[in-house]
């Protein structure tokens, strides 16, 4: 059998390409760096552009990378962590309208993307997660979209697993009283 | 979907932040189990990138990387790149021969034919080779160079042209030769003017003849030269129009001959007259010498014209008369061909290519060395503090 077949499936083994590689990550890692952004952004053009970005920057960096990364799924979640913090900044310093204002911004634009069975629900998730404070919404997608560990969240975030952990239960626990808020 | 939201791990999460922090744990397994509930309803998985996205944003990315493609055996790439060097060399090298040929003269293709010193070498139209007709074209049998300006034409009628022609024809035998060209020039009512024989290396008669035949029988001699050669291997013709010069002379020699019988005119009226006989005197002598003065520019003028005509009447030929080297009668050795010699001169440029080399060398140490580092120090600085900069941004 041929190896580069057999290690298809992880980028880190294949190391004598570095192409086959990268496009083994990125299928592999693709729709979970842009669900990890999508939830934390208003729309699916911005979670377009910042999830090309990403990538683009993972590209640049891939050669030298590749050989000394142990998890590449965090790797790229940090990337994203930053690009998005990157997006918010950029978008607080010269405000278009205020996030305030439009509450419920991130549900007003549903996009085919969102044709999903449970389009209701995904509008709703997104909604109640453009309430929350940056850092719960971080953290919630990071574990939940981005499917991370906590270690890993730890290492993204440059915290404890244990602060992660926690982060993330007061976080889940404010989600929930969203949601229970509304159906009230 | 490898992890999603392991419950265990989440458990074992939680219990590790309460002995880290104090931080309460979920205060009942019931708050645990109905937080995990929660969790599921909720549709994390359901947004997914657009599939015509997801494809585009892969081909972008993937076109950035260079393909390496399958890494052939080491000995294939020596091959590979030692055929390419080799079909450089091959196109530079042709490209030179090419090259030499157009600049070495356009009559050094005409090959061994028509030889024998026998019938007309120089045109044959129906030879096969390309090369060969490409020179013939080039043989200018026929024209005089066209570029004359129209002058004013001489009373007789005709232009004057000096023509001139040069011949370097390569013979079977010049002692044969040599005669033969001279009682061609005798038949056609020429002259020659200047005959020079030596001995070549190969010990052989060698000769430089310059031969003036009637102007309307110029063509006709270079075509009977021609005929004589085994080879022609160079040869040139150009005609100067000298007829504006000579209705210029005309002119003056008119005007002076005017000035003259008016002179002559008056002197003789001079002498008719009657008074002073010093007065008289005088004005003859002044009389005289102004008619000496224009006489003699006339003779100069008529000398010029009579140049002119002379020249323009009979055309200048000189031929070169060179023995054909008895090696080439062996084609399978070319002229000249020494190996000893070959091999003196590739040494030579290997040493050469070496000195150029050891040269570079030096003068990368002792020049530019130190001027780049003069110059690519500060630059290095600056790029490398930026550099620097940038990298603890990212970091950051």
């Amino acid at each position: 059998m041929d190896p580069s077949m057999r290690n298809r499936s992880d980028p880190r083994a294949n190391t004598e390409d570095p192409v086959a590689a990268f496009a083994s990550l990125y299928d592999a890692e693709m729709p979970r760096v842009y669900r990890y952004i999508r939830y934390q952004v208003d729309s699916m053009e911005e979670a377009e552009d910042l999830t090309a970005d990403v990538f683009h920057q993972a590209l640049r960096h891939w050669p030298r990378m590749q050989k000394q990364l142990r998890s590449p799924r965090s790797w790229l979640l940090t990337l994203a962590t930053h690009r998005v913090a990157d997006h918010f900044r950029r978008r607080r310093n010269r405000p278009a309208f205020p996030l305030e204002a439009a509450p419920n911004l991130a549900g007003t634009q549903p996009g085919p993307e969102e044709m999903a069975v449970r389009q209701e629900e995904v509008n709703m998730l997104l909604a109640r997660l453009s309430e929350l404070p940056e850092r719960d919404r971080t953290i919630l997608t990071l574990r939940f979209a981005g499917e991370l560990s906590h270690r890993e969240i730890g290492q993204v975030l440059g915290i404890q697993e244990g602060a992660s952990a926690v982060a993330l239960l007061r976080a889940l626990r404010r989600l929930r009283q969203s949601y229970q808020g509304e159906e009230r | 979907m490898s992890n999603r939201y392991d419950e265990s791990e989440e458990l074992r999460a939680r219990q590790l932040a309460a002995q880290l922090e104090g931080e309460p744990v979920p205060e009942s397994d019931e708050e645990s189990s109905s937080l995990t509930a929660f969790t599921r309803s909720l549709p994390w998985e359901e947004v997914r990138p657009q599939p015509e996205f997801r494809r585009h944003l892969r081909r972008e990315l993937l076109r950035q990387l260079p393909a390496p493609g399958p890494r052939r055996p080491w000995y294939v790439r020596a091959a590979l790149y030692a055929g390419a060097a080799v079909g450089g060399l091959l196109i530079l090298m042709i490209g030179l021969a090419l090259g030499g040929t157009r600049i070495g003269g356009t009559f050094g293709g005409l090959d061994e034919r028509g030889g024998r010193g026998g019938g007309p070498a120089a045109v044959q139209p129906d030879m096969p080779q390309s090369d060969d007709q490409y020179e013939q074209k080039h043989v200018p049998a026929y024209a005089l160079p066209s570029g004359i300006q129209p002058s004013p034409v001489p009373a007789s009628g005709e232009r004057m042209v000096i023509s001139t022609a040069q011949l370097t024809l390569i013979v079977e035998d010049v002692e044969v030769s040599l005669p033969q060209v001279q009682s061609m020039v005798q038949g056609m009512g020429g002259y020659i003017v200047d005959a020079n024989s030596y001995r070549t290396e190969a010990d052989r008669l060698a000769a430089t003849i310059t031969l003036r035949v009637p102007a309307d029988r110029f063509q006709e001699a270079l075509s009977q030269l021609r005929a004589l050669a085994w080879k022609v291997e160079s040869e040139s013709q150009s005609g100067q129009d000298v007829t504006q010069q000579y209705v210029d002379l005309q002119a003056q020699l008119h005007a002076r001959e005017a000035t003259v019988k008016e002179l002559e005119a008056l002197l003789a009226e001079v002498r008719k007259s009657e008074g002073n006989a010093e007065e008289k005197a005088q004005a003859i002598l002044s009389f005289y010498n102004q008619l000496s003065m224009l006489r003699s520019e006339i003779d100069q003028i008529k000398g010029q014209m009579q140049y002119f005509e002379q020249m323009s009447a009979m055309g200048t030929i000189v031929v070169n008369l060179s023995p054909r080297e008895p090696k080439v009668e062996q084609p399978v050795v070319e002229e000249g061909f020494r190996p000893s010699r070959i091999l003196r001169d590739a040494a030579r440029s290997l040493v050469s290519v070496f000195q150029a080399l050891y040269k570079i060398l030096i003068y990368l140490v002792v020049v530019i060395l130190p001027v780049l580092a003069a110059i690519g120090l500060p630059v290095g600085l600056v790029l490398f503090i930026w550099w620097r900069r940038r990298r603890r941004q990212r970091a950051v």
